[in-house]
């Protein structure tokens, strides 16, 4: 059996904020159990995204993912055998039991199901919703190698549905998108380092939902997406996520996060 | 000593107007005056450049890369793809005060490369400055492939290996200057607390003594909270962070910017 992909990491300078576009955008929902000290993890359903408070020493970004498995003890023995560490978490985490990384160095947590560690959102993150998280794209340096890693490790199957040139690896419903990273992409702009590039989210009704972005944005700029496609450099970024991506329509969050939005 | 200068560092921030302000105030670190007000702030010792650019979109806000100034780009260039022909550097918008190119190590970690008297440069790049008795001492990133990438930057930039502990698993290159701090990255390391991905870990500066660093981080908190450090240490895991950011040998004290990026303290 497939692991899940239901796991999302951001870490922001303003989390709280970045939760309540989330909320209002895409209809993500809080939990009534929800611990108002630590981050704030909000969820559609299947993917919990945690918001964290930027720590010191940390950058802000989309961070980390996580994959449910079936049982953990073989996974992590697994992984051991590849030569990679996995390490236990503190305890206070309402998705991770462990977190390790891949031979590149992209940092994943990896939980149960049913896991007694489970918190907030991961306790009863089960319901419908319209618009939901469907895909992650990463940039890593030796993307096929990693797809293989990822494939075979949990069992993830190939997606159809993937940008020219990436990998996808599906769980059934979460695509984890590998792409290649390459400094000549970033030729004309900005350099980002390899890691999780965008979030995808799907929605029922394009017309709708960007409509319903405007009108929230028009109501609270606080929670408006940050601009994206500005100025030349800005235009090079955007045909970059255009081209390595699989949606139609493009934003970003308050922080400045990418979003691929499908429809 | 080779005569590459490691004389740039970039910080991408959600309050880059502010954070120039805290390495102004704390710091002492000068404006050109000549500055472009609609792009990144810049701030230099008299010697490193420091770019704190705005976050843009699909970047991430953080300490982010460094850069070098050389005799040769060309020359630079051609030692990158001697050492390993995978390595590409590209070239850079002619609107950068610095970068003419950028290119990547081993495990991917960014720099600029610029070179001296090319004509391009801007800022604090191209005025002379007077030096800050507080100055930039050391950059340091955390990576993968640690040896590797320290004979990459021995290599391409002829940095100058430092004496280390037998049982330190870092590197540690000069350029005369600067050092390039060059953690080794583990996993295990971050036990405890939030695992950080590879990348720039944290900036070093030079200072007369620590504690008046500290006394003057107060006096500036008190003058204005908004020019304030992010809080480092508390509870469990900011304890093993601050543990894990101790464990570089370059420095005694430890704070951070208005953000969170971490900064060392070595005192003359």
């Amino acid at each position: 059996m497939p692991s899940l992909i239901n796991h999302v990491a951001i870490m922001s300078g303003n989390y709280a904020l970045e939760s309540k576009f989330y909320e209002s955008m895409f209809g993500m929902k809080n939990s009534p159990k929800a611990r108002p000290t630590r981050a704030v993890s909000i969820g559609d359903g299947y993917v919990g995204m945690n918001i964290n408070p930027r720590r010191a020493g940390r950058p802000a970004r989309l961070d980390h993912f996580g994959i449910q498995v079936d049982e953990l003890a073989s996974k992590v023995k697994d992984l051991e055998s590849r030569g990679l560490t996995v390490l236990k978490r503190p305890d206070t985490r309402p998705f991770a039991a462990y977190s390790t990384h891949d031979p590149d160095g992209n940092v994943f947590d990896l939980t149960e199901a049913g896991g007694a560690n489970m918190k907030d959102v991961y306790t009863h993150n089960d319901w419908d919703q319209e618009r939901t998280i469907s895909h992650i794209g990463l940039r890593t340096m030796n993307a096929e190698k990693m797809a293989e890693f990822y494939a075979e490790v949990f069992d993830l199957k190939p997606s159809n549905q993937v940008p020219e040139g990436a990998y996808g690896l599906t769980d059934g419903r979460m695509t984890l998108i590998i792409l290649q990273w390459d400094l000549n992409d970033y030729a004309g702009g900005g350099i980002v380092g390899p890691g999780l590039d965008y979030i995808g989210f799907k929605v029922k009704d394009m017309k709708a939902f960007k409509a319903e972005v405007q009108d929230i944005a028009d109501n609270n700029p606080l929670i408006a997406p940050a601009p994206i496609g500005t100025g030349p450099e800005g235009a090079k970024r955007l045909e970059m996520l255009q081209r390595t991506s699989i949606g139609s329509f493009h934003m970003s969050d308050p922080d400045g996060i990418l979003l691929d939005i499908v429809e | 000593m080779g005569t590459a200068k490691l004389n740039h560092i970039a910080i991408a921030s959600d309050y880059y107007a502010m954070n120039a302000l805290y390495y102004q105030a704390l710091f002492g670190l000068r404006a050109a005056k000549n500055f472009r007000p609609a792009r990144a702030q810049v701030v230099s010792d008299g010697v490193v450049g420091m770019n704190i650019v705005p976050r843009r979109d699909g970047r991430c806000s953080g300490l982010d890369h460094f850069g070098f100034e050389v005799e040769d780009i060309e020359d630079t260039i051609d030692k990158i793809t001697k050492f390993d022909s995978s390595l590409v550097a590209i070239k850079r918008p002619p609107v950068r005060p610095y970068a003419a190119f950028s290119g990547h190590d081993p495990d991917a970690n960014i720099f600029d490369i610029s070179q001296r008297g090319i004509g391009f440069q801007e800022d604090v790049y191209a005025e002379k400055l007077e030096p800050t008795t507080r100055h930039f001492d050391h950059f340091a990133l955390r990576t993968l492939h640690g040896e590797r990438c320290a004979q990459f930057y021995s290599e391409v930039f002829d940095m100058t290996p430092l004496n280390k502990k037998f049982d330190d698993d870092n590197y540690y290159l000069t350029d005369g200057n600067m050092t390039l701090a060059i953690l080794q990255w583990k996993m295990e390391d971050f036990a405890d607390m939030d695992p950080q991905r590879l990348g720039p870990d944290h900036i070093g500066f030079k200072v007369e003594s620590v504690d008046k660093v500290m006394e003057d981080l107060d006096d500036l908190t008190g003058q204005n909270p908004h020019l304030r450090a992010r809080s480092i240490g508390y509870g469990m895991e900011g304890e093993a962070r601050l543990d894990m950011f101790k464990k570089c040998p370059l420095g005694t004290g430890h704070l951070t910017d208005i953000e969170g990026v971490y900064i060392h303290l070595n005192e003359e």
